[in-house]
């Protein structure tokens, strides 16, 4: 049975989301991509997620939480098992989660610069690679806000605008799948 | 040597900077905040959120912020999202789609009026 997998940009969005709510203030996001298929990784360092909660997820149960619907990760579990590959989560309390999505296919990475522009904060930094069969791209928020007064400049300014559409110039040129 | 031209678009870049630099309070910012979560984002809250902000850049709108947020609780709303206009009760509009959220700029955050067609309805 194969289940429609979402769009690798917005599993990502995500994901990250799971790191901000868990109060996380630091956000790593990597890509790889070969011919075997493709391995997203997300890792922060939030709160982290109790050993009881880890073993339900590990068992693709779906429970919410006072911050989550917990939809997002059973939903994974399925998309990533759907494509032949498998979710992995590790934590520890205090000291981060980290999420490893495989897929064993070559998934389209989607809307990339869409998903950072709505990353770009003064809470959080988060850093993004992406590997393509040995080609790479990167990225990451911390520099690019230290350009700007705050964030509603950089809304106000079209430095948003701009970053979107540099990330996904620099997607494409690596070999990404856009749309 | 720098010509009039020069110095007259120095200081014009200057002036945009002190204006820019005169609005740092937080609390007298418009915010608008998307709801984010796993059905939220099945549903086009990525792309409600950077219409929000494209609109921003478009109109020229100092004072506004679009955020993010996580899961509103709505879920067959989404996509969801609040504005808070400083000093107004927040608003709460659903099934957005980018027009809406172009829409919601012009006639709730610059002309001031509810779009009531657009709000949440329990």
């Amino acid at each position: 049975m194969k289940c429609n997998v979402r769009e690798v940009s917005l599993i990502l969005l995500d994901l990250i989301e799971n790191s901000i709510s868990a109060g996380a203030k630091h956000v790593k996001v990597e890509i790889k991509v070969n011919s075997g298929g493709l391995k997203l990784t997300v890792a922060d360092d939030g709160e982290g997620i109790d050993k009881e909660n880890l073993a339900r997820i590990k068992r693709g149960e779906r429970f919410s939480t006072k911050d989550s619907t917990g939809l997002g990760l059973s939903l994974l579990n399925d998309e990533t098992k759907s494509s032949g590959g498998k979710l992995k989560v590790s934590s520890k309390m205090n000291k981060g989660t980290k999420v490893i999505a495989t897929f064993k296919e070559v998934l389209k990475i989607g809307n990339l610069g869409h998903s950072v522009a709505a990353i770009i904060d003064e809470s959080y930094d988060v850093s993004l690679k992406v590997k393509i069969k040995g080609r790479e791209m990167a990225f990451d928020t911390k520099s690019v806000k230290a350009k700007y007064k705050s964030v509603a400049d950089m809304q106000f300014s079209g430095a948003i605008r701009e970053i979107r559409e540099k990330i996904n110039t620099n997607l494409s040129f690596i070999g990404g799948e856009l749309i | 040597m720098k010509s009039i031209a020069d110095i007259m678009a120095i200081r014009e870049a200057m002036q945009s900077q002190i204006i820019l630099r005169d609005n740092t309070d937080a609390e007298k910012e418009t915010h608008i905040v998307v709801g984010m979560g796993t059905c939220g984002l099945n549903a086009g809250a990525r792309e409600v959120f950077n219409a929000f902000v494209d609109e921003v850049e478009e109109r020229k709108l100092k004072g506004v912020r679009v955020t993010r947020t996580g899961c509103l609780g709505d879920c067959k709303n989404e996509p969801v999202a609040e504005v808070h206009v400083p000093g107004k009760e927040t608003v709460r509009y659903a099934h957005l789609n980018a027009e809406k959220a172009v829409e919601i700029i012009e006639k709730h955050v610059v002309g001031g009026k509810i779009v009531s067609d657009y709000l949440l309805k329990d």
